[in-house]
């Protein structure tokens, strides 16, 4: 499938076309289409700019450096966002893998971007995305959501972590105004919806759960919504249901895909009357299914393990041939990609997501879905935040051998300070539990925390929670 | 109430620390424990603490303590005046 237009094609005709509407609000200031145009063209100029096949945006959410991301789509440039947070180490080899790359500078022209992500082997991969890709993306995104110029895009995913482009390719085509908020207060996002009359949320479920716990989204709190898109991770029933009371008049999606498709593959539409009991009767539903594949994508099920094939897939990652070869295959004659993530096909919502095939661990001789424990913990706690985890049972490198039970997470901030109504919760908690899980799936632990560690990109971070419980033995 | 004093208030119930003490320059990171969902925190005991309302462009130029101090010390002459009137 060919996009409409060229990327650069894109974002002429958006500031052609809404060149006096508002393209970004920052706490910096505001910028027009045209402005942000005139800005980039200026940033393009410069001899920093043009001297590097590959411009590096430090990720530090400067309206500069929005200025740089048009300058880089609209003038054919490929970026490589970084994040302040990420460890110097990581950095470096980011770096040095790109200038490492075998690319011709053909190939380079034809690039969008190269996005870093951490990898489960903690070596970070280098994905690069052509600017067809993209601009296909943006027809894609444009044919399920409709954005309207009048709409207010919130943009609250950090610079190295695709779903900011996401919410970029959201507004910017279509002459909506990007809304930024601070990384430090991104937890705020509720606050900053109802201030700046956002009309498109974005963001990982993650942020649903801390701003339902801080009390910020109350039913009808978000009434100016009518769009909201979920992604990145997990979406429970019960963080849908908290942000369908909070934001009535929206309608709800979940996308789901990894970066090395480009953003997203697939998407469900959320029905409210599926939303309407207090927990979900049908077991499909305790995690939001991924739903149906986006045009022009194909997936399919080897395993469990969730296959794709579409032309929007990634030619491969930088310098790791043998990673390329185990994880891109042709069957008939169609390039797929193992995600990695392990899916079902349900008889009415499409595809669900059942977790990482990562944490499918083997305890006690079962096979156990990490994510299938976390939905019961949920339902049993009545709290949205929470997270399972393997016990290993001694603290050399952890393998499958080694895991000798399972500890539960529970983020409530009420309970973490008052351990008498812990001892009490927890029981309650494990009698329910005993009645939604096999006994080999029984927690061996519960701990609650004031609130759930996240990673870099707001999504749970499950290596803390190792470290925490490593600290707490 | 005095801005300074009261967000002293609320960071040493925020980190459950008595002896707490706090600069001007300190920002997120800085004390342990000190994260993206201890600021929501800390923003809405301060909001309690007040009986304000911070708007999302005033929560735009919190970046240290010093800047949340001058903003509650603002928002609190602010309301000072407007009951006066």
């Amino acid at each position: 499938m060919k996009p409409t237009l060229t990327l650069s094609g894109i974002l002429s005709k958006a500031c052609h076309t809404f060149s006096d509407r508002q393209a970004l609000e920052h706490p910096e200031g505001t910028l027009s289409y045209a402005a942000l145009s005139d800005r980039a063209k200026t940033t393009a100029q410069k001899q920093s700019f043009r001297s590097h096949a590959v411009h590096i945006i430090a990720g530090k959410q400067s309206l500069d450096e929005y200025v740089q991301l048009w300058a880089c789509m609209s003038s054919g440039k490929p970026f490589l966002a970084l994040n302040p947070k990420f460890p110097e180490q990581r950095v470096l080899d980011t770096l040095s893998s790109l200038e490492n790359a075998q690319m011709n500078a053909a190939s380079v022209q034809e690039l969008a971007y190269i996005i870093s992500t951490s990898g489960s082997t903690g070596q970070p991969k280098q994905i690069p995305i052509t600017q067809v890709q993209l601009a296909h993306y943006c027809d894609i995104l444009q044919g399920i959501l409709k954005i309207q110029p009048a709409d207010k895009v919130l943009q609250l995913g950090d610079l190295s972590f695709d779903i900011s482009t996401m919410a970029m390719m959201m507004a910017w085509p279509n002459g909506a105004c990007l809304c930024t908020v601070p990384v430090e207060h991104v937890l705020m996002a509720p606050r900053y919806a109802q201030d700046l009359d956002i009309t498109v949320w974005l963001s990982v479920p993650s942020v649903i759960h801390l701003a339902s716990q801080a009390g910020l989204l109350k039913p009808n709190s978000l009434p100016h919504l009518r769009l909201a898109v979920f992604g990145g991770e997990a979406l429970s029933y019960q963080a849908a249901k908290c942000f369908s009371e909070a934001a009535p008049n929206a309608r709800l999606f979940n996308f789901w895909g990894p970066s090395e498709g480009c953003i997203s593959l697939s998407h469900f539409e959320i029905d409210r009357a599926l939303l309407n009991e207090a927990l979900p009767t049908n077991p499909d539903l305790a995690v939001i299914p991924i739903g149906f594949p986006h045009p022009g994508v194909e997936i399919a099920l080897q395993d469990g393990e969730i296959l794709v094939s579409t032309d929007q897939l990634t030619s491969g990652y930088l310098n790791q041939f043998k990673l390329n070869a185990s994880q891109f295959f042709i069957a008939n004659g169609k390039r797929w990609y193992r995600t990695g993530d392990l899916g079902k096909l349900t008889p009415h919502h499409g595809y669900s997501y059942l977790g990482r095939i990562d944490r499918q661990i083997k305890l006690k001789g079962y096979r156990v879905e990490l994510q299938e424990c976390e939905s019961a913990l949920r339902q049993a706690s009545g709290c949205p935040s929470v997270s399972v985890i393997p016990i290993y049972s001694d603290d050399s490198t952890p393998s499958e051998s080694m895991i000798c039970g399972l500890v539960g997470f529970i983020a409530d901030a009420d309970l973490y300070s008052n351990t008498v109504d812990q001892i009490e919760r927890k029981l309650a908690i494990e009698k329910t539990l005993s009645a939604l899980l096999p006994t080999y799936m029984t927690l061996d632990q519960m701990i609650f925390l004031q609130s759930m560690p996240l990673n870099v990109h707001g999504k749970i971070d499950f290596k803390a929670l190792g470290s925490y419980l490593d600290e707490m033995v | 109430m005095n801005a300074k004093k009261g967000v002293l208030k609320v960071f040493r119930e925020a980190f459950a620390n008595p002896e707490l003490e706090l600069t001007p320059a300190m920002v997120t990171g800085d004390i342990r424990g000190w994260d993206s969902f201890k600021n929501v925190e800390i923003l809405l005991a301060c909001e309690a603490e007040f009986e304000i309302r911070f708007r999302s462009k005033e929560i735009d130029r919190i970046r240290s303590i010093g800047d949340l101090i001058d903003i509650c010390d603002e928002k609190l002459t602010a309301k000072t005046i407007s009951k006066n009137q």
